[in-house]
C-alpha cells in the first residue's frame, strides 16, 4: 500500500487551508496546519490496521494529541517571534 | 497484490490434486461448460468469505456439499470405499505485510479444509479449518496468524465492498445496477473515496475544537468571579458547542440520507407505476368487457329459452288444429240445440224437480194434498211435463255454459296464436342485437388484448393487484417523506438559530472576558482548529463529488475500448449509474440496451472503480472473473481481452469464449502470446473419465460429475 491517497488529502488540505486563511484575511501559519494535517494523516493511517473502525476512546486520544501538538508548535512559534 | 496459486484436492470436479499458477498481467483459464469454471471462483470466495454464488444468490457454504460426486459412484471403488474425505483449497497470495510493515509485500497462505465423514453412500460435512499463514521478511519463517486475527485480515487484505466487483461470475453479475438502489456500487465509493477519510479527521479535529472550547470556558471562570447571568452564557456556548455540530454532522446528514432513500424508493415505485398503469388499465377495461360479454351471453340465453317456449307452444297450438275444429263443431252442435229450444219460457217457480219428483212417486199433490188418481190421470201427466221443463231448462244451461267455455277455448287458441307469432319475431330481433353488440365487444376485447400483450412484452408491467400494494407503498413512502421533511425543516430552523445564539453568545461573552496569554494563545489555537475543521469540511463534500466525475471520466474511456462502436456516455451521478445517448445527450433507457451492451457498461463502470481503488488505496486486487464474456460478440470478448490487462496488476480470466476461437491455430498463438507479454499465464482444462480418456471439450458430450472428472492439459507460464 503506497499511500498515495493520503499525499492526495494532505495536498488538498494545504491548498484549502490557504485559501479559507486568505478569505478570513487570519494572520495565522501554515507550518502549524501541515503540522495538524501530517498528524491526523498518521492518525488515520494507524486506523487502516484495524480495517478503520474507531471507537469515541480512539477519536478522544486523537483529539488529545492534535490539540497538544498544535498548542505546543504555537507556543514555539510565539517564542520565537 | 497477485494470485500466484490456486491448489485444490477433493473440490467438486476437481478429484485429484490441480494446482494452477498465475503471473502478473492476464492470465486465462479455458474451460468448457460444466468443466468446473464456476468452481475456482466458487473455491477462493469459500476460503476467504465463507460465502458461494449458487444459484443466483451468495449462500453460506456450510449449507453445500463441496465433495465430488466421484466419491458417491460404487464404480470408483477405491474412492467408495473411503471412510473420511477431506476437500481442500490453498490460495497463495504476495499481499502486503499488514502483521508488520503495511508498506512491504509478503506471501500469504490461506489454506482452507473440509472434513467428511462417510454416512453410507453420502459424504457428511464435518468440519471446517482455516489456516492462515505469512513467511516473516526478517526471518523467513512462517507465522501462523491467530484465530481472533483471521476475520479483520481478510477484510483488511480483501476489503468486502471492492471484493464483490474484483471477483465475479459473469452470468451472476447483479451487484451494479443500472437504474436506483445502486447500495454495493456506493459502498465501493466510501470504501474507496477521500470522503470517508475527510469524515474521520473532522471527527478528530472537532473534538479538539470542543475540548479547546472548554479549557478556556474553565480558564475564565478561575480568571475571575461571574455573575450568574455570565456562566449561564459560558454553560449555553458549551451546549451550544455540542449540540451544533451534532446537528450539523449526524442528525441532519443522516434525516437527508434517510428523505434520499425515500425518495430513491418512491422513485422506483413511481418508474414501476408508471410502467404498469397503462397495463393495469387495459386489463381493467378487458375485464370490464368479459363482464358485459357475459351479461350479454345470459341474456341471449334467456331470450333463445323463451323462444324455445313460444317455439313449442305454437307447435303445440299447430298441433290442436283438429280440436279447435271440434270446438267448433261442438259450438255450432250447440248454438242448433239452444235454437231448438222452445222460447217459451215456463216460469220455474216452486214446486221445484225434487219436490215435482216427489208428487210423481207418492201419487199426490203435497200442495193440495189431492190424491192422484193413476197415471192417466191429467195431474199426472201435468208433473211429468213439468219434470220435463226442468230438464229442458237444466240442458239449456248446460249447453249455454259449453257453449261459452267452447267458444272461449277456441277464441283463446286462435288469439295466443298470432301473439306467439309476434313474440318469436321479437324475440329474433333482439336475440340478433346481442349477438351484434357480443361480437362488438369481442373484436374490442381482441385489441385492447393485443395492446395488453405488446405492454408486456415491452416493459416492466404488473397485475393490478400489485399495482394497487406498489400504489399504497408508494402513498405510505410519501407520507413518511413528507414527515421526514417537515422534522428536517425544522431542524435546520433550530441550527439556525442556535449558530445565531452562538453568535450573539460570543459577543457577550467577549465582553466579560479578560485578555491574558493563556487565554490569547487558546484563541489562536481554536482559529486554526476552525479553519482546519471547516477546510476538511468543505473538501469531505467535493470528494464523493470529484470521485464520481473521475469515475464518469475512466468509465466512458473504458467502454470506448471494451465496446465496438459505442455511441453512449455513461455518467454517475449521486451514486448511481445514469446513460446517455452520445449524439442527442439524451437520457437512454436501459431496457433498449442489448446484454453484450449492459454487460460492458457494467464492466467499464467496475473496472474504472478497481482501477481508482488500486490508485487510491494503493491496495491493487487482482481481478479474478467467471465468464466475464458470456454474453459478448467475439469482436467485444477479443476487445475486451486485449485491453482489461492494462488497468489491473493482475487479471485473471474462467472463460469458455476462447475454446472455439482457438480451433484457429493463429488465434490461440495470439492470446497466449498476450498473456505471456504481460507476465501472465495461459491453462486449458479437459474432462477426464476413470481410466483417463478425454470426455470431449464441449458440454455437448458431457459426462455426469461421478464418471468423470476436470484434469489440467495444458499450463504454460512466463
Amino acid at each position: 500500500m503506497k499511500g498515495t491517497i493520503f499525499e492526495e488529502i494532505q495536498d488538498e488540505l494545504s491548498k484549502k487551508v490557504n485559501s479559507l486563511v486568505n478569505e478570513r484575511d487570519y494572520n495565522l501559519n501554515q507550518d502549524v496546519f501541515d503540522l495538524a494535517s501530517d498528524v491526523l494523516i498518521k492518525q488515520i493511517k494507524s486506523l487502516r490496521k484495524d480495517n478503520f473502525e474507531e471507537n469515541d476512546t480512539d477519536i478522544n486520544k486523537d483529539a488529545n494529541e492534535i490539540l497538544r501538538t498544535i498548542d505546543q508548535e504555537i507556543n514555539r512559534l510565539n517564542e520565537t517571534k | 497484490m497477485k494470485l500466484n496459486k490456486l491448489k485444490l484436492k477433493n473440490y467438486s470436479c476437481f478429484l485429484d490434486a490441480v494446482e494452477l499458477n498465475f503471473g502478473k498481467g492476464l492470465n486465462i483459464v479455458n474451460a468448457g461448460n460444466g468443466y468446473g469454471k464456476s468452481k475456482f471462483l466458487d473455491s477462493i470466495n469459500w476460503v476467504i468469505s465463507n460465502q458461494i454464488f449458487h444459484g443466483d444468490v451468495w449462500k453460506n457454504a456450510d449449507e453445500l456439499d463441496l465433495y465430488p460426486l466421484w466419491y458417491t459412484n460404487p464404480e470408483n471403488k477405491q474412492y467408495y470405499e473411503e471412510k473420511e474425505v477431506i476437500t481442500e483449497v490453498t490460495l497463495e497470495f504476495t499481499a502486503p505485510d499488514i502483521d508488520n510493515n503495511i508498506e512491504k509485500n509478503t506471501v500469504w497462505f490461506f489454506t482452507k479444509k473440509r472434513y467428511h465423514k462417510r454416512e453410507g453412500t453420502k459424504l457428511i460435512r464435518n468440519r471446517d479449518e482455516l489456516t492462515i499463514k505469512y513467511i516473516n521478511n526478517e526471518t523467513g519463517e512462517q507465522v501462523i496468524l491467530g484465530k481472533h486475527r483471521e476475520f479483520d485480515v481478510i477484510e483488511t487484505l480483501f476489503p468486502k465492498a471492492l471484493r464483490k466487483f474484483m471477483w465475479f461470475q459473469g452470468e451472476a453479475f447483479k451487484e451494479i445496477s443500472l437504474s436506483h438502489d445502486n447500495k454495493e456500487f456506493n459502498k465501493v465509493l466510501d470504501t474507496i473515496s477521500h470522503y470517508p477519510i475527510y469524515g474521520k479527521m473532522v471527527k478528530r479535529a472537532s473534538k479538539a475544537i470542543i475540548k479547546k472550547e472548554n479549557a478556556l470556558t474553565k480558564l475564565r471562570r478561575e480568571q475571575r468571579g461571574l455573575s450568574k447571568e455570565q456562566s449561564e452564557n459560558l454553560y449555553e456556548k458549551d451546549r451550544l458547542l455540542i449540540k451544533i455540530p451534532e446537528l450539523e454532522n449526524k442528525i441532519i446528514p443522516d434525516l437527508q440520507c434517510d428523505i434520499d432513500d425515500h425518495e430513491n424508493k418512491i422513485a422506483d415505485y413511481e418508474d414501476f407505476l408508471k410502467n404498469s398503469v397503462e397495463y393495469v388499465k387495459i386489463d381493467r377495461e378487458i375485464k370490464q368487457k368479459e363482464s358485459d360479454i357475459r351479461h350479454i351471453n345470459q341474456s341471449i340465453e334467456e331470450y333463445e329459452i323463451s323462444k324455445v317456449n313460444m317455439l313449442i307452444k305454437r307447435w303445440a297450438i299447430a298441433g290442436s288444429k283438429s280440436h279447435i275444429e271440434s270446438f267448433q263443431k261442438k259450438i255450432d252442435y250447440i248454438q242448433n240445440e239452444l235454437n231448438k229450444i222452445d222460447n217459451t219460457k215456463i216460469p220455474l217457480h216452486i214446486p221445484g224437480p225434487e219436490m215435482v219428483q216427489d208428487m210423481i212417486d207418492d201419487m199426490k199433490c203435497h200442495i193440495c194434498d189431492r190424491e192422484i188418481p193413476d197415471e192417466d190421470h191429467e195431474s199426472y201427466h201435468a208433473l211429468l211435463k213439468r219434470l220435463e221443463v226442468f230438464k229442458e231448462g237444466k240442458k239449456e244451461r248446460w249447453l249455454r255454459k259449453n257453449f261459452d267455455i267452447f267458444k272461449r277455448m277456441k277464441s283463446n287458441a286462435l288469439s295466443t296464436h298470432s301473439e306467439i307469432e309476434e313474440s318469436i319475431k321479437n324475440h329474433k330481433k333482439k336475440i340478433q342485437e346481442k349477438i351484434r353488440k357480443r361480437n362488438k365487444l369481442n373484436s374490442e376485447k381482441d385489441v385492447l388484448q393485443d395492446k395488453l400483450k405488446g405492454l408486456s412484452s415491452s416493459s416492466n408491467t404488473t397485475t393490478g393487484e400489485n399495482y394497487d400494494l406498489y400504489f399504497n407503498k408508494k402513498q405510505d413512502k410519501e407520507k413518511n417523506l413528507r414527515n421526514l421533511k417537515l422534522r428536517l425543516g425544522s431542524l435546520k430552523n433550530n441550527l439556525i438559530n442556535y449558530k445565531n445564539n452562538l453568535k450573539e453568545l460570543n459577543e457577550k461573552i467577549r465582553s466579560f472576558q479578560t485578555d491574558n496569554n493563556d487565554i490569547n494563545l487558546g484563541e489562536e489555537s481554536l482559529k486554526y482548529f476552525e479553519v482546519l475543521v471547516d477546510s476538511l469540511k468543505k473538501l469531505e463534500l467535493d470528494a464523493k463529488e470529484n470521485l464520481e466525475n473521475e469515475i464518469t471520466h475512466k468509465s466512458n474511456s473504458l467502454f470506448n475500448i471494451y465496446y465496438d462502436n459505442p455511441g453512449i456516455n455513461i455518467k454517475i451521478k449521486n451514486g448511481n449509474v445514469k446513460l446517455f445517448d452520445k449524439s442527442t445527450d439524451d437520457e437512454i433507457d436501459i431496457r433498449n440496451l442489448n446484454k453484450s451492451q449492459k454487460e460492458m457498461i457494467k464492466f467499464s463502470v467496475i473496472n474504472s472503480l478497481l482501477k481508482l481503488s488500486n490508485e487510491k488505496l494503493g491496495n491493487s486486487l487482482p481481478l479474478i472473473a467467471d465468464a466475464p464474456t458470456s454474453s459478448s460478440e467475439w469482436t467485444n470478448t477479443k476487445y475486451f481481452t486485449e485491453n482489461v490487462g492494462d488497468n489491473f496488476d493482475q487479471v485473471i480470466l474462467f472463460s469458455k469464449d476462447y475454446i472455439e476461437q482457438c480451433e484457429d491455430p493463429n488465434v490461440k498463438t495470439q492470446l497466449i502470446n498476450l498473456c505471456l507479454k504481460q507476465g501472465g499465464s495461459w491453462h486449458w482444462t479437459q474432462k477426464v473419465d476413470k481410466n483417463g480418456n478425454s470426455v470431449g471439450r464441449k458440454f455437448d458430450n458431457p459426462k455426469s460429475d461421478s464418471e468423470s472428472k476436470t484434469v489440467i492439459t495444458e499450463s504454460i507460464l512466463k
